[in-house]
Order: C-alpha cells, then structure tokens, then sequence
C-alpha cells in the first residue's frame, strides 16, 4: 500500500513537472531564474493599460 | 484620485530600475551597468494602488535610433503617460538633463528627481535645486533610489503635476530666431496634432525625422513650406537642422547648470578615477581581472563554498537523510524498486546537485559585490578594447555578463545591439560564458580530479571568454558575419560600497530559483533517468548495465572516444544536460548511485569519476559541456531572438562542433603530453585541427562586406 501512495505521489508530482513546463498552453518562461530575477522581457500582465503595455 | 500611471525615465544606470523595485515592491533584476532594461516593465505604487509605474528603459535621447529610445519614445507620445519622473544621475547632470529637456518638449508634467546627490557631495559639488526647478521649471526633488529615500516625494509630486489643470507650457526656450522657425512649423501642423503634442511634432520635423514626417499626412505644399523654414533656419544659423537643436538644447543646460551647480574644484581626481586609473590601465586590467576572478572561483569552490558543500554531500545526503528513510521505508514495507527509486533516483540524483548550493551562494555573493561596487562595468570597458582588435563590439559584453547568471537573460540582453549581423553573433556566442547552472559540472570536475589546483574553475571562466574571442575573430571573416563592429559607448558608473540589500537580494533570487529548479525539472529528470537506468526495453527490472539508458548510451559514446570519455554514463550525462545543465551531475548522481559503498562516504560521486576516467579526460568533459548547445530554455530565447529556426540551427551547430574540436584537442594534446599517452593518428588529427584554427583565427583572409549591404549601411 505504501509503495502505491509513493508511487502516486512521485510519478504524479514529475508527470505534473513535465506537463507545466513542457506540455501546458500558458505555462510559465522556462527559465525560472530569469522569471524570478526579472526577465527583461517578462511584461507586467496586471498593469492597468495591458493592452498598451504589450502592443 | 482616479487611476494614474507614471513613467520613470532617465539615462541607462541611473537608478530607474533600483527606484522602481522600491517604489512598486517588485524584485526586476537591477544590474550596476547600463542597457539592463531593454523593455518596459510596470507594476503598481505599494502604497497606493491606483498608480501604475512605468519602468522605461534607460535611454540618452528621443531620437530613434537604438531599440530602447524607440521603446521609450513611442510609449511617451502615442501612450501619454499622466507624468514623467524623470531620473537624474547628478554625477552626471549635463548629459542627464539633455534627456530632460527632451522630455520637457514632449509637453507630458515632469518631475526632476535628483539621484547619486551623495556621491556629488563627495565630488565637492554642491547644487541648489530651486534654482534648478526655477531654471527648468518643473519641480525638482531630492532622491537616493538606493536608500529609498525621497522616492514618495517624488511620486507625489508627479502626482500632483497629473493632476494640475493649469494647461501652462512646460518647454525649454531656446533661441529666438530657434523659436521663430518651431513657432512658424506649428502653424503649419497645427490642424494635424493635439495641442500639447504639437511642439513635439515641430522640433522632430525641424530635425527631419523621418518616422514623424511618415506618421503626418502632410501635402506638398505643406512638405514645401516646411522645407522652406527649415533651410531659412539653416543659413541663419550656418549649421544643419538636427545640429542646430542639439546646439540649442545643450545651450539651455548649460545655462541651467551655471545657474544651478556650484562645483568647489573641477579639476581633482574623484576616489572612483583613481582607481579607474589601475583598475582600467591598459597593461594591468586584464592580470588583475584575472586575480579576482581567481579569488572569486578560489573562494566560491576550493574554500568557503566547500565547507558548506561537503557537509551537504557527506552530513545531510551521505549521513542524515539516507539512515533516517532507509529504516523508514523498511518499516513501511515498500518495495526494493521504490526504496531504489527514493534512494538511489530521487536522494542520489536531485541530492548531488543541491549539494553545490553553499559553493553557488559564495559564487553569487562574490559575483554580486563585484557587480554592485561597478566592477563588471569597467570589465566590459577593458574587454571593448580587447574586443576591438578583433573586429567585436564591447557592447557584446554587456550579455555575456547577465549570461553569467542566466544565458536566457543575456540572450535576450543582445537585443541592445542595433547592428544586425553583430547581435546575431552575439546571440551565438553569449552562452559560452559558465552560467551558475553550468557552475555544477565546474565544481564537480574540479573536486573529483583536481582538488588541490585552484587554477581549475576560474579556467572555466576564461576558456569562456577564449571560445567567445576565437569565435568573434573567425566569424567576423565569414561572410555571414563581416563587417566593421558597432561604435560602443559606455558610461562607468561611479565605484559605491555594495548595498547588502543589492547583493543579497540577487543572492536570495539565485538560490531559491536554483533550489526550485532541483525540486522540478532535476526532479523529474532523476526519476526519468532512474526509470531508463534500471529497466530494459522490455520494462524488466535488470542490473545497470543492461538498461535502456546503457543501450542508448553506448550506441552515441564512441562518438566522444576520442575526447576521452567514450562511456555511456558520461555520455547520457551530456545529453540530460541539454535539459538543464544540472542534470549532468543530477545524471552522476542517479548512475553512481548504484555503486557499493556509497552511503558510507557523502563524496560518492568524485572516486567513482576518477576510477572511470583521466583527469585530462575530466577536464575535455568539462569544456564540453561548457562550449556546447546550452540548455532547451536557453535555446528557446536563441529561436526567439533569431526569429528563424535556421539561424539558430546554424548557432546549435555552431556550438557543439567547437565544442567538439576544443574538448578534442585538449584531451589529446593533454593525454599525451601530461598522461604520458602514446602518440596515436587521433593526436595527428589534434594537431591537424590545431593547425587548421590557428590558420582561421590567423592567416584566413576576411571575406568582404557584400557591396549592396556597404551601400545600405552608409547610407
């Protein structure tokens, strides 16, 4: 039973890895340094003119 | 107060983005050099969330000549921001406020916000700034964007200036006769552009910007008109238009700064020239930078950073976590193949990279004082004179320094560089600087094959910078990329203490990105290779050696035989480096975790790397791995860049075959040389390539600048 729930629990949390960064439509920048550090082109999605801001 | 957006504009380096990252609370990456910003960014004032707060990039002028000026101006008139901070470096004020003044012509409220006004004390220059808002007329304020000091003023004073209705003209006046011919250019546009808008217009149209006579629909006589008072100007003035306003402009900030700053000697060095006049010497800039950079890697892997990293490797994952889930796992009854997965995948493999962190956190300290203090910033000025010679622009420095953290960023960073064919070189050539990721493999060589040279690691750190010489002097004849390099300005910042808050920010930003990392992609990665490393294509439960992975792995590894590596381990290693570069320890971890003995010493993996191969052999792989394709993400920003997935095809290639050669010749000559290694047609082929490079860095002639294009580009 043990090993079921591990096995649950690990290849569920890659496959979720895998699926949010390579497979998911709106996933984040891949590189998750820059997203953090402040990627120079990580435009700012809640800014009050967006439309503006991404044109 | 209804909804408000600021902008904050300024010089490149003047504090914009440390100012904004205070005022908005946002972490954006503030690098002590300019062209960090190459887009806007916005975020809202912490303390009052109706206003946004534009970060612009750093920009000299309006005119629209390099991608940032082009960012700013178009975002400044067609977008109207409600007002303009606009930050002034006041170590540099007459060349700040030429940007002031433009942004006064755009009619938008300005707010002046003086930064650096310590390091002007220090200088022995004093300023009045009502004398100077008088001058100007707009307020002026007090800021240090470091210490967050003056920062709310400033916005409320912005604010403040959005929300006066008093409709007054806030231009600069210049000369009468000036004056005379943008009055008489006005009355013709003025049925075409709003009002506040139409000085703008008629300055630009005094310049003859083209961009600005395309975006008017002007008839011929109107095109005739202006011609007509352009050319009056012309003779009057005996100089051509677009000098005619710079000689204007740069004529009202003198008159501002005689009127303002009161400077008690001009002519002393400041502390930060003397040492510029060492640190920036033609003769000594490249040993000392070597020296630090030597200190740098010294301290980060030979001595401060392993103290950390061995108590990780033999305490926490050799010692702690293992006898603790061992029994654990025991008592819950799971499966051997779980207890391997756990053990062996998961503990070895994600494990052995996060036992790096304390040698990356010594690293990211070191390499952030250094960057905070504006040390990186004289690097790329001595490397634009190395650069020079061989037909490179400094301003590709500027992304190979971000690339030293992260190559995505530094990637991206080329797009400062208007010259075409030198940023897609740039492009190619920026990941061959060692990224923290790839810091993982340097650490790991230096420690299992060469733990008492220090030269190793900062090695890495300069065949880095060889492979981006060799490669700009050799594809500078091709004639993909001939041509002369770009002109590079760069003003040095001046020399200040670090801010703790600078270098531990970036610290805490690096780390965790790193830990996050180790707990995703090498995560899944580890079990990935765990799964193929213990399975047959059969998915049977079988011994290493007749896994997936070891089937796959010695099909492609008698391609690297001859770097010295030829083992499957390695091998794959390389290849899962490709996901990320940690994976090629992660990768180490995983495979030699199978050993014997393992969990009785934390350094598991550095004995098991030397049994399997030289040290000459632990070195070629090392630059290997350095040289070649960086990691998918990086890739990535190079298709994004490029635009075209032949271009970065072409850099892909590019990277793994030099990567290829350069590991091939020092395997061979090293082995030989070193490892007492017989001399075989493998090292004849070493030295025939050797040969070959040293004909195509030396002696290949230049191919020249097709005709056409060196006709586009004077023109």
């Amino acid at each position: 039973m043990a090993t079921v729930i591990l096995a649950i629990l690990i290849f569920g949390s890659a496959a979720y890895v895998i699926w949010s960064r390579y497979l998911k439509k709106d996933r984040k920048p891949a590189c998750d340094g820059c997203h953090d550090v402040g990627c120079p082109l990580v435009a700012a999605k809640d800014a009050k003119h967006g439309e503006h801001l991404n044109s | 107060m209804t909804s408000m957006e600021l902008a904050l504009a300024g010089n490149p380096n003047c504090g914009k983005t440390t100012a904004f990252n205070a005022l908005t609370g946002a972490r954006q990456y503030v690098g002590n050099w300019p062209g960090v910003t190459v887009e806007k960014k916005a975020g809202y004032l912490k303390h009052n969330k109706k206003v946004t707060l534009q970060d612009l990039p750093g920009i000299y002028s309006l005119a629209p000549y390099s991608p940032e000026e082009i960012v700013a101006r178009d975002y400044l008139i067609d977008n109207r921001p409600d007002a303009v901070i606009d930050i002034v470096d006041a170590t540099n004020i007459e060349r700040n406020l030429y940007l002031t003044v433009q942004l006064m012509e755009t009619g938008l409220p300005i707010v002046v916000a003086m930064n650096m006004m310590d390091v002007v004390k220090k200088q022995n220059k004093q300023f009045n700034l009502d004398k100077l808002a008088y001058g100007l007329g707009v307020p002026v304020v007090s800021i240090c964007a470091l210490k967050a000091q003056g920062l709310n003023e400033a916005t409320q004073r912005a604010i403040d200036a959005a929300e006066d209705t008093d409709t007054q003209d806030r231009y600069p006046l210049y000369d009468k006769r000036f004056e005379a011919a943008i009055g008489e250019i006005e009355d013709v546009i003025c049925q075409q552009v709003p009002y506040d808008r139409k000085r703008w217009f008629a300055i630009k149209l005094f310049e003859r910007d083209t961009k600005i006579n395309e975006q008017l629909t002007l008839t011929d006589e109107q095109k005739i008109e202006l011609e007509d008072i352009i050319r009056t100007a012309e003779k009057v003035f005996n100089d051509d238009s677009e000098s005619i306003v710079i000689n204007e402009r740069y004529a009202f900030v003198t008159r501002i700064v005689n009127l303002a700053v009161v400077k008690k000697s001009d002519f002393s060095l400041s502390t930060s020239d003397k040492i510029d006049r060492v640190v920036t010497n033609r003769f000594l800039a490249l040993p000392i930078f070597a020296v630090v950079m030597w200190a740098v890697y010294y301290l980060s892997i030979q001595t401060v950073g392993t103290l950390g990293t061995d108590w990780i490797n033999d305490v926490l994952f050799g010692q702690i976590i293992p006898n603790t889930l061992t029994p654990l796992l025991a008592s819950w009854q799971v499966a051997t193949w779980m207890q391997s997965l756990i053990l062996d995948g998961i503990i070895g493999g994600v494990g052995s990279v996060i036992g790096f962190l304390p040698q990356l956190i010594v690293l990211f300290v070191c390499l952030g004082i250094l960057e905070d203090c504006g040390y990186m910033a004289r690097i790329a000025f001595v490397m634009d004179r190395l650069f020079r010679k061989f037909g490179l622009s400094g301003k590709s420095f500027i992304p190979m320094l971000v690339a030293t953290g992260c190559g995505v960023p530094g990637i991206m960073a080329s797009r400062t560089i208007e010259n075409e064919k030198d940023r897609h070189m740039t492009i190619m050539i920026t990941t061959f600087m060692p990224c923290s990721a790839k810091l993982t493999i340097i650490a790991l060589v230096a420690g299992a094959f060469f733990p008492t040279s220090s030269w190793v690691a900062p090695s890495a750190y300069f065949v880095g910078i060889f492979a981006i010489v060799a490669s700009g002097i050799f594809l500078k004849k091709t004639r993909l990329f001939a041509g002369d390099p770009a002109p590079f300005i760069m003003e040095l910042p001046t020399y200040h203490m670090p801010q703790f808050m600078n270098v531990a920010r970036q610290v805490l930003e690096r780390s965790r990105s790193f830990i996050k990392k180790a707990g995703t992609i090498i995560f899944a990665s580890c079990i990935l290779i765990w799964l193929l490393s213990n399975f047959n294509f059969r998915l049977q439960w079988v011994s290493e050696g007749k896994s997936m992975l070891a089937a796959i792995g010695a099909v492609i590894a008698p391609l690297f035989a001859p770097l010295g590596w030829g083992n499957w381990r390695a091998t794959v290693a390389a290849f899962t480096g490709l996901v990320a570069k940690e994976n090629v320890v992660g990768t180490f971890g995983v495979l030699f975790s199978h050993a014997k003995g393992l969990a009785e010493n934390g350094q598991q993996i550095w004995p098991l790397l030397r049994a399997t191969f030289t040290p000459a052999a632990g070195y070629s792989f090392l630059v290997f791995n350095l040289l070649c394709a960086p990691c998918f993400a990086a890739v990535g920003a190079m298709r994004r860049e490029f635009g075209d997935v032949k271009w970065t095809m072409t850099a892909v290639t590019y990277q793994c075959s030099l990567a290829y050669l350069v590991s091939f010749m020092i395997y061979q000559f090293a082995h030989w040389l070193l490892e007492g290694g017989a001399f075989t047609i493998s090292t004849g082929i070493a030295f025939a390539a050797l040969a070959l490079c040293v004909y195509a860095l030396g002696f290949m002639p230049k191919r020249q600048q097709p005709v056409a294009e060196l006709s586009t580009a004077q023109s």
